[in-house]
């Protein structure tokens, strides 16, 4: 008896151990180009009781594909799917598509770069002041936390890890000026608020269907 | 001859006589100072036992007409208790099929969310081992109430046609799926897409979902899933008002959500 309970502590030992070092390897050589895929869980508070619309986002996912010049950000919830294609063009510019996958018939639209800058207007000269002394460990990465002011007065609070790069300021402008990538934010709004937290970083080839406009859809989902 | 003998007897009948007045007096005399008093008071205590064939003949006379009048009332008395209490348990029955928190199964244990940090994956394996686990006792307990909780898969997981690509319409048009208890149980759904996505269920909108799927003893939906119904269409209208067709807001950017989110916090 004391024998298999010596053994399976030692296993999660190792475990711990393996996990650790994983993590920290991501840490140290994270200049390397490979395909990263990062997954946030979305929790909404709306500082009421009553069940709203904020609930069929309560519990969505937002996540973030990268594969060397090509980056999609997908918003998956009970009450929409999207995505925002970020794909190198032949004039080694960067097209920008919007698709909203959760129709009928789903039909992606380019978004013009006076569009983009358009709906990202509010980041402009958007800027960030560390909080010192305050820090929390995200998936194993140490992170900093960090106020985003915007222009407006709106702030968004990050935390951050210098150990991962950023993704490129056109993909987030909301995050464009912080040193490291955003694990976890938070958005206040009068009662509520909005906070996006990191949930698995994996470091893995990603299908190439993944950022195909008008990629294959599943039939069924899975309950 | 019989008219001379009507003849007296009506003179008789109308004849009268007036008393002696020394009796009189003496009579009014006896009657206000009670001087009979000894004597009632000796009749109140004289006691007279009948006899006892004379009892008996009276108490099978009185049983016989008892019988005989109320046996009938009897036996409608009798029906009348026996049907209010089938009506009664047949209301009974039909208010425990009406109610929409009794036709789902009991829950299970509750079942903490995935701690941060932990992969959607892994979240997701423990529940379909969990699922694994008690879908045996769900089943059981589904079979225990047919008519009103649909069966489980054995499985434990289930797949679900994706309609229109839209998890709340898949959600809402897949009446025939099996899928109802899964939402009447205290514990966390998530739903999955692909091998990167997955979406959980929020312990609200669970909830609220429950209603989606409740039916009548007729199988058909019940009112408060066709309102339920409503508000879901409702409220994606007002999403698609909101970000579709708007090049100056998205549902990607985390300020335009919030405040659209937090904006329309009404039913």
């Amino acid at each position: 008896m004391l024998q298999k309970t010596f053994k399976i502590l030692l296993f999660i030992l190792v475990l711990q151990l393996s996990t650790n070092s994983n993590a920290q390897g991501f840490a140290a050589g994270d200049t390397s180009t490979e395909d990263m895929v990062i997954s946030y869980n979305i929790e909404i508070k709306t500082g009421s009781k009553r069940t709203s619309i904020a609930e069929t986002y309560n519990g969505g996912s937002k996540t973030v594909f990268i594969s060397k010049n090509k980056t999609r950000i997908r918003l998956l919830s009970l009450m929409r799917i999207e995505s925002f294609f970020f794909l190198p063009g032949a004039d080694s510019t960067i097209h920008i598509y919007q698709e909203k996958e959760s129709a009928a018939k789903s039909n992606p639209r380019q978004v013009s770069l006076s569009n983009w800058q358009r709906l990202n207007l509010k980041y402009d000269s958007a800027y960030y002041k560390p909080v010192a002394g305050e820090s929390k460990k995200i998936l194993g990465y140490n992170c900093k936390k960090a106020i985003i002011y915007l222009k407006d007065g709106r702030t968004i609070t990050a935390y951050y890890t210098e150990a991962i790069k950023p993704l490129r300021a056109i993909c987030e402008p909301a995050f464009a000026s912080l040193p490291g990538l955003a694990l976890e934010y938070t958005y206040n709004y009068k009662s509520g608020s909005s906070t996006y937290t990191a949930t698995s970083i994996k470091r893995e080839m990603i299908n190439p269907d993944i950022f195909l406009l008008k990629g294959k859809q599943p039939s069924h989902i899975r309950l | 001859m019989p008219d001379s003998q009507n003849d007296i007897l009506k003179r008789l009948s109308q004849h009268e006589e007036k008393p002696p007045e020394f009796l009189f007096e003496k009579i009014l005399v006896e009657v206000r100072h009670g001087h009979k008093e000894n004597s009632w008071q000796d009749l109140k205590d004289h006691s007279f036992t009948p006899p006892p064939e004379l009892y008996q003949h009276i108490r099978q006379k009185w049983m016989q007409e008892r019988s005989q009048k109320r046996s009938p009332v009897f036996f409608i008395r009798k029906y009348r208790a026996i049907a209010a209490i089938l009506l009664a348990g047949m209301l009974a029955v039909a208010i425990y099929m009406l109610l929409p928190g009794k036709r789902a199964v009991e829950p299970l244990a509750e079942k903490k969310p995935a701690p941060a940090g932990q992969s959607i994956d892994s979240a997701r394996k423990s529940d379909s081992a969990t699922l694994n686990a008690k879908a045996d006792t769900l089943s059981r307990q589904v079979n225990r109430k047919k008519r009103s909780v649909p069966a489980w898969h054995s499985s434990g997981t289930q797949q679900i046609p994706f309609v229109n690509n839209d998890l709340l319409s898949s959600l809402m048009e897949c009446t025939n799926c099996n899928f109802a208890a899964y939402f009447t149980e205290k514990k966390r759904i998530i739903l999955d897409i692909d091998q990167y996505s997955a979406v959980a269920i929020s312990d609200k909108m669970r909830l609220f979902m429950q209603a989606l799927y409740t039916t009548n003893r007729r199988g058909k939906s019940t009112h408060k899933s066709r309102k339920t119904k409503r508000i879901l269409v409702r409220w994606q209208k007002a999403d698609a008002a909101y970000f579709d067709n708007e090049s100056s807001r998205t549902a990607l950017d985390p300020l335009d959500l919030t405040e659209f989110l937090i904006n329309n916090n009404k039913k």
